[in-house]
């Protein structure tokens, strides 16, 4: 639920701690420290995040736009989370692989394409 | 449903196994996908979180088209894993050759008064500022202990050619010295050309040495950049350019512009200024905040924003002269384009993660010390010697392998960086710590004002934006510059 407070200048996130983590949520409101202050606050089953206009006002054409980037961005976000966790092992594997000393057969199949094999 | 798969790797009619990429936005209605050795799909907006969420039909071409630009994979490793090790490891292999880019300032005199002078020069009269001998010497040793089998030995300034017989000592040294190292060395002379003379370019065509000079555009735009203590540049500049083009191969000269403010507003003149001059490539460079460039904020400072307009302004009129049979490179984008479009990495060393600082570049100072890039030893001048690695009297690992060096080497790698590690343009970006100190207080610095990710988030997209594009022949006249 994504609300705002005129009075307070103010935009109030209130996100479902059991669909996005604190990875999720620190990531995607990092990128909006250039222009507003954040503040991130674990409550029981969600997670509050207040979001303040560094200067000047957030007025309802602005706040309409944020609030719509906002959901998106949590969801692209998410997808991002997912495929870094479902890939890690995979990733481990590519990196350490890259960095082992391959006997000269393996070294020997750089550039192949999966047609050729 | 099969048994000791998750239900969550189920797609509608088959399974499949997620590989690692990165994703991004590139325009309203696509985005990029980006596995990790740089190979890329544009796609419509959403189709990362069909991937993710397995709605994508096993039996369509875009399924093929994931599983042989390993975005996904029918088994949980890979069976062609050792295959994309070895692409990733090629992407990575600028690693193994370490520093191959040693740059030696000689003197730190020079007989230009320009105010967008990074390196902060001296008076051109003032022979404190001069390498000693011995140290030539103790550099020259240290260069040879890099592991590298290539080595570029590049000449700054200052202006070196104020010292043409240290430079001529140094090179002789080298060639004398190589004969046990057998290295394949090349030479770079970084000048304003305006001291050139037979000699010189007799020596210089002798012994193979590319010669780098500056020329930011037309004689207005010059002038006002680039001055001499008894007046404007650009005729001596221009003369000395022809007087060198008839003695030395015109590919063995090149140019570097520094983009100023007053420079925004000419994108098309700077780049004809280039042809008129002989020269068929371009480096479009923003300025950067080290020395009398930071100092001198009115002429020097601008928003990013700006730049990359200008970039992208520049960047389709050449695209438009090649169109009308003019050959001419970009080589920023050049560069990124070799990232994106080739399986190879490239020697530039302000796009390569782990960044290039030690691995890819050093200095040796006029001042007895080294420095762990072109910009360490700038922001020294400053009176800032964080990047300072030691003395050149000391032991080379203690100098490219010691506290120091590892250090600076911590907040050097995309791949571990806030805001970058999850960017789907990190394989084709790289770390700049030194700009992140410079420009934001530290060297991990802070993504969403960073000016330097700024732009090369802009770039790369743009660029990615005309090959997909390709309504004027992008991809046929980019893959001529690689």
């Amino acid at each position: 639920m994504i609300t705002y407070s005129k009075e307070r200048n103010l935009i109030t996130c209130l996100v479902d701690s059991s669909i996005y983590n604190m990875d999720i949520i620190f990531k995607c409101f990092y990128w909006y420290g250039k222009l507003f202050s954040i503040e991130i606050c674990k409550k029981e089953d969600f997670v509050e995040i207040l979001i303040e206009k560094k200067e000047g006002i957030i007025d309802e054409v602005m706040f309409n736009k944020l609030r719509l980037k906002i959901k998106q961005d949590l969801i692209d976000f998410k997808t991002r989370d997912i495929v870094t966790k479902e890939t890690k092992s995979v990733r481990e594997l590519i990196i350490a692989k890259a960095f082992s000393n391959l006997s000269d057969e393996e070294e020997d199949i750089i550039f192949t394409s999966p047609v050729d094999r | 449903m099969k048994k000791g798969i998750p239900n969550k790797l189920k797609s509608s009619n088959g399974y499949y196994y997620l590989l690692p990429f990165r994703f991004e936005r590139i325009n309203q209605e696509k985005e990029i996908l980006i596995n990790e050795v740089g190979d890329y799909l544009i796609c419509d907006i959403g189709t990362a979180s069909k991937i993710v969420n397995r709605q994508i039909d096993v039996k369509s071409n875009f399924f093929g088209e994931l599983i042989s630009n390993y975005f996904i994979s029918k088994e949980p490793i890979p069976a062609l894993l050792n295959l994309l090790a070895n692409r990733y490891r090629t992407k990575k292999s600028f690693i193994d050759n370490f520093t191959g880019l040693h740059i030696f300032v000689l003197t730190l005199r020079c007989n230009h008064l320009c105010h967008y002078c990074q390196v902060s020069r001296k008076n051109e009269k003032n022979e404190l500022f001069d390498m000693q001998y011995e140290n030539i010497d103790l550099s020259i040793n240290l260069m040879f202990k890099t592991p590298s089998v290539a080595i570029t030995m590049e000449f700054q300034g200052g202006e070196p050619l104020l010292v043409f017989n240290k430079i001529k000592y140094s090179i002789e040294r080298v060639k004398k010295l190589n004969k046990i190292h057998n290295k394949k060395i090349n030479y770079v002379i970084c000048t304003n050309l305006t001291l050139v003379n037979d000699e010189i370019l007799t020596y210089c065509l002798d012994n193979d040495i590319l010669i780098s000079t500056s020329l930011d555009g037309p004689k207005n735009i010059h002038d006002e950049n680039r001055l001499r203590s008894n007046g404007p540049s650009y005729e001596s500049v221009v003369n000395a350019l022809n007087f060198a083009k008839k003695r030395i191969p015109l590919d063995r000269i090149s140019a570097l512009m520094t983009t100023t403010r007053m420079a925004l507003n000419h994108p098309k003149e700077i780049i004809d200024s280039y042809i008129e001059n002989g020269f068929n490539h371009i480096f479009l460079r923003a300025i950067s905040p080290y020395g009398f460039a930071a100092k001198n904020k009115n002429k020097n400072e601008y928003e990013t924003e700006k730049f990359v307009e200008f970039f992208k302004i520049a960047l389709d009129y050449i695209i438009k002269l090649n169109n009308e049979g003019v050959y001419f490179v970009e080589d920023y984008t050049a560069l990124i384009l070799k990232k994106i479009l080739t399986p190879f990495p490239i020697g530039f060393v302000d796009l390569q993660s782990p960044s290039g600082l030690i691995n890819g570049v050093v200095v040796y100072n006029y001042d007895g010390y080294v420095y762990a890039s072109d910009e360490a030893r700038m922001l020294a001048e400053s009176g800032d010697y964080s990047f300072r690695l030691g003395k050149i009297s000391d032991n080379y690992n203690d100098l490219f392998y010691g506290e120091k060096a590892k250090e600076i080497s911590e907040n050097g790698s995309l791949e571990a960086l806030p805001g970058c590690s999850e960017c789907a343009f990190q394989v084709y970006c790289g770390a700049d710590p030194i700009r992140n100190y410079v420009s934001q207080g530290d060297t991990v610095g802070y993504r969403p004002t960073s000016n330097h990710c700024f732009k090369n988030k802009s770039i790369i997209s743009h660029i990615i934006n005309l090959i997909n594009d390709g309504r004027n022949n992008e991809n046929e006249i980019f893959r001529s510059w690689i």
